[in-house]
């Protein structure tokens, strides 16, 4: 569907927004730089060439344990935060990966976007102790 | 003299005149909550497990019989299983995470194996394929019948609901040898012939059009069900609903029809949709997913697929080749939306997501009950077709 979607997202929203993309059977994989989060996810849900209107899940994995590919090596991050995106009419998925250490600062709440990301926040606060902004805030 | 009273209404509700006069004549400010206002009243509705006590409950707040607040608490989940399964084999881990749903673990299961042989850069032949979404299908019908009856039980249509049943009763064989994945040792011996089946599937498609046609005449049902438990497209695609809850909404997402090179099916069964989005449209969606399975498995039967249901068996040896890739992600449509199975595998650890729908129900709750009556609960919840084991995996 893309030629390349960091260079597509980049084009709209800036340079730097997705550091990293990767491109494979299981669809797009972009990572982004943590404070362009909402502003990534707002433009991928509602930008009309996009439609990811469906939350697929938002997990959290140790950085060690997910590399796309064999020649890369994993940046100095402790846990990689995946938010798997599918469209309800286009035939395809992206995730957005987000690169936490224990420095990270307190993630931006996508909840107001996507109603079901609440559970899996929590989720992910209670089990990975990475801080959300609580959904009242924004 | 008429004290002004200060109303806090931190709840959405709908206040009649009778009742806003009754609150003005009140000399004291209040607060609209149970402790003061005694026709707001709290419940609290929760599982009940002998040896399984869990957190999740839902609060709910009533003004007479209506609901006008919903609250699901997540309590604490202990992703237990997902911690279980790093630690055992391949072999081990796919009749482990049948516990999920005992009654139609295959979707699970099948989920599972799909994402162990994408690890391995493996893939199926078109028989093996097709023997798995012949499974699949079998207990989807299974389980949609199973959630039809229980409805149709809830609202004491008993005579109805008694024909649903019997589509099981007609299936009952091949559902039963389809619906898990059986060690080598321990499988069943049957093998169903092509003639038996058939005549089955026959009789279960006769049975769906007398159902649709009784229903048509059941003003009563339609009244229970009809924009109740109500969820449009896009709210349900916001709080990850998939399967039923956008196909009965007029949309075409079906992880059977995805042009994925990881998908089961080479053909798929037809895609039904409804509108509505309520009630009424899922359960009457119900039946034409099972009359499409029904479709489905007799053009396998009649073409030159399979002559036989076998079930499908796994032995100790599986997933034990070398991994070349290192992560996977396996889909399936389950009955009530995608399952999706994540393994990440870097050397000798590896990690597990499971993705269940009725994790995304039980969060999505409070939408179908907010402006509901209290009488609606038991139906809504039988309506969803969720087991807590899904819930907290």
């Amino acid at each position: 569907m893309f030629t390349s979607i960091k260079s597509f997202i980049n084009s709209r929203l800036g340079k730097g927004v997705v550091i990293e993309d990767i491109t494979n059977d299981f669809g797009y994989f972009i990572t982004i730089d943590q404070n362009y989060l909402y502003s990534v996810l707002f433009f991928l849900k509602n930008d009309p060439d996009l439609r990811l209107n469906i939350l697929d899940q938002i997990i959290a994995i140790p950085s060690s344990s997910f590399l796309p590919k064999k020649d890369i090596e994993p940046r100095e991050s402790d846990l990689k935060i995946l938010y798997q995106l599918k469209s309800l009419k286009l035939p395809y998925r992206v995730t957005v990966i987000l690169e936490i250490t224990s420095s990270s600062k307190t993630i931006a709440t996508i909840s107001h976007l996507y109603a079901g990301a609440h559970w899996l926040e929590k989720d992910i606060q209670e089990n990975f102790l990475v801080p959300f902004e609580e959904s009242g805030e924004r | 003299m008429k004290t002004k009273i200060k109303i806090k209404i931190s709840d959405s509700l709908i206040i009649s005149r009778l009742q806003q006069k009754e609150l003005l004549e009140v000399k004291s400010s209040i607060h609209l909550n149970s402790e003061y206002f005694p026709l707001v009243t709290k419940a609290t509705l929760a599982p009940f497990f002998d040896r399984l006590p869990k957190n999740i409950a839902l609060d709910i707040k009533l003004l007479g019989d209506k609901i006008i607040n919903a609250n699901a608490i997540r309590g604490y989940f202990s992703h237990h299983l997902e911690e279980v399964l790093k630690d055992l084999s391949p072999y081990d881990a796919v009749m482990a995470i049948a516990r999920l749903n005992f009654q139609a673990p295959i979707f699970y299961q099948l989920a599972l194996m799909n994402a162990f042989e994408q690890l391995e850069g493996k893939s199926l032949e078109t028989k093996e394929s097709q023997q798995r979404c012949v499974a699949l299908e079998f207990a989807r019908i299974a389980h949609h019948v199973l959630v039809l009856k229980n409805m149709l039980l809830c609202l004491q249509h008993n005579s109805l609901a008694h024909l649903v049943e019997t589509i099981h009763h007609i299936l009952e064989l091949p559902i039963a040898i389809t619906s898990r994945v059986y060690d080598s040792n321990e499988k069943p011996n049957e093998t169903l012939s092509y003639e038996t089946i058939h005549q089955g599937l026959s009789d279960g498609l006769i049975l769906v059009q007398e159902i649709k046609s009784a229903l048509n005449q059941e003003e009563e049902l339609l009244n229970a069900m009809a924009k109740k438990a109500t969820i449009r497209v896009f709210a349900a695609a916001s709080l990850g609903l998939t399967g039923i809850f956008l196909r009965a909404n007029r949309s075409f997402y079906d992880l059977r029809h995805e042009p994925s090179p990881h998908n089961l099916y080479q053909t798929a069964p037809d895609l039904m949709v409804h509108d509505g989005g309520d009630m009424w449209a899922r359960f009457n969606l119900r039946l034409l997913e099972i009359a499409a399975s029904l479709r489905f498995l007799k053009h396998i039967l009649e073409s030159d697929g399979i002559s036989a249901i076998a079930p499908i068996v796994v032995d100790a040896q599986f997933g034990t080749q070398e991994k070349p890739h290192s992560f996977a992600f396996a889909e399936i449509e389950g009955p009530e939306g995608d399952i999706k199975i994540s393994i990440f595998k870097r050397e000798s650890s590896s990690v597990f997501r499971i993705r269940t729908p009725a994790y995304f129900i039980a969060h999505a709750l409070p939408y179908f009950l907010i402006d509901a009556n209290l009488s609606d609960i038991p139906l809504t919840l039988y309506s969803l077709g969720i087991t807590p084991e899904e819930i907290d995996k």
